[in-house]
């Protein structure tokens, strides 16, 4: 395979996607009705004058983009209005290793209890097991994260008493699990019913009647001839997962008063801070596209026919 | 006799009660011999032995007995049928494209063999691996050993898939079906290895087929098998010139041949073999596409009956010669 060219092939792209994304969210945060300086209590016109000219926004749009370009072709993603004392840069620096740590650790749970489930109910196919387990994933995957989150709260943090109900604290593992679990409910439910649907797929391939009449014991079957073709879909679908982990992770924020990055992003869209609204854009645009061109090399890995193709 | 099947009975669950497949199988097959068993689809010829050797689907049922080497097949254990399997006992199945698995290289997946039961290195098992290519003359084996299944022809697969059922030099192979995907010449050449085998290694074949013309040249006898029973056995020679069951003698007919002017019609058995579901027990199950059909046949089973040394016939129509 050609690693070069391909790589090189897929950075462009990416750079073109965030590009169209940083212009679309540009244009529409500036579209959207309201600014930065609009309160309950209108601002002094002199003083909003003011204020507008310090952060360039009495300067035609394509001026401010062109602007905005360049500042973050030296790595600046600009001042915050939210925070007139800090930058997006410093800000999202603040939240990221919170963030990631959440994001991470509920990818890393969703994946390994999904699949875990997925196989179980696909060698249990059809029995109890089988049915309950999947029918509390459609649950799962029917469950927004503002229904389970509070409802985690109340059973753990309140009558059980066994976790704070929210906060970082000292960022110890007991802040962590509630909204790990709750990032990972809904993800854990969808990557278990795709493993499930691809085993029972896999399970019925020729391959496994020739593996089984070599003799190979069962477990060697599954593991090293069921496994690694069944696992396919479920690579496919950590592009997704992600996604629905970031966009989960601002409303778990926001329950669980997290100082993480997504916080930064409600707030921002509320106080119409677009620097730091299109910072957080490009920081979620960017984890998601270098995660799918991860899944495109895993793909590769795991199955030698996509290999020939790229 | 290396192994003796009797009364062999195979069923699965299906909605409204179980549908029995194979109903009361009796054969057996020597060591350096082969066995073949012809039937149409659906006639229980491969679950008759896919059964035997713990490969049935979920659900099903197998009673009667099947004895290979001494030891009892039918209700052994899972494991000890393991050690059986890929062991002394070779499996070979139709080609397909997806027979082999796709994301592991030839080689993993015959050294695998050799390591599972012989306790073999890696490097050791490639080794032998590559030898058994070379024994099935296999232009090239070691570009052979580091190629996925995808890259391989269907011809190749297949010879891939026997050289894998040969690692462990079995004392009996089974072959389902093992040409019916490939064309004549590779068909040719792969019956061929298998007549080797049977006489060089003295390897038991048992071999699967709905196809006369491939059974022809290798079978020392041959199972015809109709709705789950064996209907007629016999030598192979004598089979083919004297077959006594009406089922056989149309499957003859409707033979292809090369002595026959290519416009002459082929003639077909009428109707269409019976849904395993509404075979009935108690009176011969080819009655409603037999030509010689007579009221006793509806009456009761035909027992089979032996019209001559070795060829046993179930049919009322067959009287001893």
């Amino acid at each position: 395979m050609k690693m070069l060219p391909f790589i090189l092939g897929r950075a462009v792209v990416a750079a073109l996607t965030i590009l169209v994304i940083i212009t679309a969210s540009f244009l529409l945060t500036r579209l959207a009705p309201g600014g930065p300086f609009d309160a309950e209590v209108d601002l002094d016109p002199l003083v909003k004058a003011n204020l507008e000219r310090t952060y360039g926004l009495d300067q035609p749009i394509a001026v401010q983009f062109r602007r905005y370009l360049g500042a973050l072709a030296r790595g600046d993603l600009g001042p915050s209005t939210t925070y007139p004392d800090r930058s997006v840069s410093e800000l999202i620096a603040d939240g990221l290793p919170i963030s990631l740590r959440i994001g991470l650790a509920a990818l890393a749970v969703a994946t390994s209890v999904g699949l875990a489930i997925g196989i179980t109910a696909a060698r249990a196919r059809n029995s109890v097991l089988d049915a309950g387990l999947m029918g509390a994933a459609s649950l799962g995957v029917a469950l927004p994260a503002f229904v389970t989150a509070p409802f985690l709260t109340l059973v753990f943090g309140i009558y059980l008493a066994w976790l704070p109900v929210a906060g970082w604290g000292d960022g110890s593992v007991r802040h962590w699990v509630l909204p790990v679990v709750a990032l990972a409910l809904p993800q854990i439910a969808a990557i278990s019913r795709l493993t499930r649907g691809a085993m029972l797929e896999t399970l019925s391939a020729d391959f496994v009647r020739t593996a089984r009449a070599k003799g190979l014991p069962e477990r060697r079957v599954i593991a090293v001839h069921v496994l690694p073709a069944a696992v396919l879909p479920v690579v496919s679908y950590l592009g997704p997962a992600v996604a629905g982990v970031i966009t989960g992770s601002v409303i778990i924020e926001q329950i669980f008063a997290l100082p993480g990055v997504g916080r930064y992003f409600v707030q921002g869209a509320i106080n119409r801070d677009y620097g730091l609204v299109l910072g957080v854009v490009i920081l979620y645009a960017s984890a998601l596209i270098l995660l799918n061109l991860l899944v495109d090399f895993a793909y590769g890995w795991l199955d030698p026919r996509a290999r020939a193709r790229t | 006799m290396l192994l003796v099947v009797s009364g062999l009975r195979v069923s699965y669950p299906a909605p409204g009660g179980r549908v029995t497949v194979v109903r009361g199988a009796d054969f057996a097959v020597e060591s350096g011999e082969c066995l073949a068993i012809v039937g149409e689809s659906g006639s229980g010829k491969s679950q008759a032995l896919l059964a035997t050797l713990g490969l049935a689907g979920p659900g099903a049922e197998v009673s009667g007995s099947a004895l290979f080497e001494g030891e009892e097949l039918v209700g052994m254990p899972s494991r000890r049928l393991q050690q059986l399997r890929g062991d002394r006992i070779g499996l070979v199945f139709q080609d397909s494209i997806t027979g082999l698995t796709p994301h592991m290289t030839v080689g993993e997946q015959l050294a695998e063999v050799l390591v599972v039961h012989r306790g073999a290195g890696r490097q050791a098992a490639r080794a032998e691996a590559r030898e058994m290519l070379e024994v099935l003359q296999i232009p090239e084996p070691d570009y052979r050993l580091g190629q996925y299944p995808h890259e391989l022809s269907g011809g190749m697969r297949q010879r891939i898939m026997i050289a894998m059922a040969l690692l462990c030099r079995p004392s009996l192979l089974v072959a389902d079906e093992p040409t019916t995907a490939l064309d004549t010449t590779v068909q040719a050449a792969i019956l061929r290895s298998f007549a080797k085998l049977k006489q060089h290694a003295g390897t038991a074949l048992i071999l699967v087929s709905h196809d006369l013309g491939v059974v022809a040249g290798l079978a020392d006898r041959v199972a015809v098998m109709y709705a789950g029973r064996i209907v007629e056995m016999a030598p192979a020679e004598r089979l083919f010139a004297a077959p006594r069951h009406p089922y056989t003698q149309g499957l003859l007919a409707s033979t292809p041949r090369l002595d026959r002017a290519p416009s002459a019609p082929l003639p077909a058995i009428d109707g269409q073999p019976p849904d395993p579901a509404s075979v009935p027990e108690e009176a011969c199950a080819f009655r409603p596409r037999c030509k010689v059909a007579r009221p006793a046949c509806a009456a009761g089973r035909p027992p089979p009956v032996e019209v001559a040394p070795g060829h046993r016939v179930a049919c009322l129509a067959a009287e001893p010669a």
